[in-house]
């Protein structure tokens, strides 16, 4: 999938810099940016497209993402990290 | 001669900075356990006198002398008058734009990393701990630790990183530690390179680093720095706006439209808001922020889904959420439509003082490639955004014989950030449209996948 999708670039907003599609797919953790729809839905079918080259349950994350406000993201990393230093 | 240049003297400049909060009502954010986020859950990453910025409703709050003492080194910034663009565009319109590239990062960034960094010394705090992608907020973070004598650890996107040496350079060279992320310098990052060595890494990965560098200090003397989204960052760069009325008024002018582009909302808060306090007083002034059309946020909703059943996403049907009479499901009206933006820029749409604009990336590149040929300076990428909008408002005012007089944040210059500019010139980048005979393997992936419909009211 990737081979084929580093071919496609575009300006990615979270960076601020140019990204190649499979970027798009693999950066959170090698699964998609949450952005992966918003971002690509202008150019091709990019739901079918995922639909077809991810795990159900993958897909499933990329569409459910939940958006969240900034600070109430923060407070779950700061409980995240405190919990891995824990670990 | 005519005047190009309005400048203030370094006496001119504000003594404090705007509080939108004052004037507009917000629903506070929650936490995990569904209550008001209180300023206790951010003491671990934030200084409580960051914080009390942060959920402050006082209208004008004063800027430090001390903050004062640095933003001085470019402040105040220049207005320009276009005088060169105008011409090009033979537009009646008269237009300014304020111009943040002569910070010493070359962008408006440093307006808040400025007031973060002596806060956090007020404080106490030792060393800072940040993000960044392309390299932007790293490198204006970086230059502000160097002024206040704080360390800076900047956890910089693996892929930007390996892209934009030249801004880990920059931080490096005011001081600062630049790690490409993920890093072996914190567990979430050596969790992940465990499992995949060679990510190119993510923002969200890089954040959860660098809130687990400042977490984890026990001397508790680590904090954590945030450039964009947060009111206090908004209020910050409010600076920029309250400059550029004192300069329109030295030479009796007053904008008819107000634009600056909107990633996370902060160039385009710090010229606008307190143009929206006097839009809430009475005075008649457009206000548009600028976003790209391929990632609405404010313009459309995001791509929205009518599920069509209960169990799952059958059939799945594309629409953007405003504008349509079709209501999405919750979890993707008010929150998806505005991700990554800055709460007040978003609640300012909601209550139509602001009117979002949106352009592809092709209109954003010519934009910027006539604003340098003309004006000279190569704008950043993103302020290419507000110039589609400049430019494509100039010539409408030419349409319709229109003396409108527009004003715009250059937000920065684009000196070290000219691999877009490279894919351009070069082709690579487009417009939605993917000439296929030019990407055959693109092609592969495109031929059976069209466009998705759009549904429409009217």
């Amino acid at each position: 999938m990737a081979s084929k999708s580093n071919q496609l670039a575009r300006y990615c907003p979270r960076l601020g810099g140019p990204v190649a599609f499979s970027y798009c797919l693999r950066c959170e953790q090698e699964q998609p940016c949450f952005k992966v729809v918003d971002c690509w839905w202008e150019t091709f079918d990019i739901v079918q497209y995922l639909r077809d080259h991810l795990p159900g349950d993958q897909f499933d994350r990329v569409m459910n993402a939940q958006p969240r406000p900034k600070i109430s993201s923060l407070v779950e990393m700061i409980a995240q990290a405190r919990q891995r230093i824990r670990d | 001669m005519k005047r190009k240049k309005v400048l203030l003297s370094e006496d001119e400049m504000p003594r404090q900075w705007y509080n939108v909060l004052a004037d507009i009502k917000m629903n506070p954010p929650l936490g995990p356990d569904g209550k008001p986020v209180s300023p206790d859950m951010l003491a671990p990453v934030f200084p409580m006198n960051i914080i009390e910025q942060e959920v402050s409703s006082q209208r004008w709050i004063d800027i430090p002398a001390e903050v004062l003492d640095i933003l001085a080194i470019w402040r105040p910034s220049p207005l320009i008058r276009a005088t060169a663009l105008e011409k090009a565009l033979g537009t009646p319109a008269r237009i300014y734009y304020k111009y943040e590239g002569v910070s010493p990062p070359g962008s408006h960034k440093p307006n808040t990393a400025v007031p973060q960094a002596y806060y956090n010394k007020k404080f106490g705090i030792k060393r800072l701990t940040t993000e960044t992608g392309a390299g932007q907020w790293g490198s204006a973070l970086a230059f502000a630790c160097s002024q206040f004598g704080l360390e800076c650890k900047v956890f910089m996107v693996r892929i930007s990183f390996d892209q934009k040496p030249y801004r880990k350079t920059m931080m490096q060279t005011w001081g600062a530690t630049c790690i490409p992320s993920p890093s072996m310098e914190t567990k979430a990052g050596r969790d992940i390179l465990a499992k995949t060595p060679d990510t190119p890494g993510s923002l969200g990965i890089a954040i959860s680093e660098a809130v687990e560098a400042a977490v984890s200090d026990a001397s508790g003397q680590t904090r954590y720095s945030l450039g964009s989204v947060l009111n206090h960052v908004m209020l910050h760069q409010t600076i920029i706006g309250l400059e550029a009325k004192k300069q329109l008024e030295k030479i009796g002018e007053y904008p008819d439209v107000v634009i600056g582009c909107a990633g996370g909302g902060s160039n385009f808060a710090g010229l606008a808001f307190p143009f929206v306090y006097d839009k809430i007083n009475g005075r008649q002034v457009d206000i548009h922020p600028v976003e790209p059309s391929a990632c609405p946020t404010l313009t459309k909703g995001p791509f929205a889904y009518d599920h069509g059943d209960t169990a799952g996403y059958t059939p799945l049907l594309a629409m953007h959420s405003l504008g349509h009479t079709f209501v999405p499901p919750p979890m993707h009206a008010g929150g998806l439509r505005y991700h990554g933006m800055a709460p007040t820029v978003s609640q300012l749409v909601v209550e139509g003082l602001l009117e979002p604009m949106a352009y592809g990336q092709l209109a954003t590149f010519e934009a910027g490639l006539l604003a340098a040929r003309t004006e000279g300076v190569i704008p950043a990428p993103e302020t290419n955004h507000a110039l589609a909008c400049v430019v494509d408002l100039a010539r409408r005012a030419k349409e319709e014989g229109k003396e409108r007089v527009i004003l715009f944040n250059w937000s920065g210059h684009g000196l070290i950030d000219l691999g877009s500019y490279e894919k351009y010139l070069s082709g690579q980048i487009r417009d939605f449209e993917f000439p296929a005979k030019d990407i055959e393997e693109a092609e592969k992936i495109l031929q059976n996948y069209p466009k998705p419909q759009i549904l429409k009211s009217r």
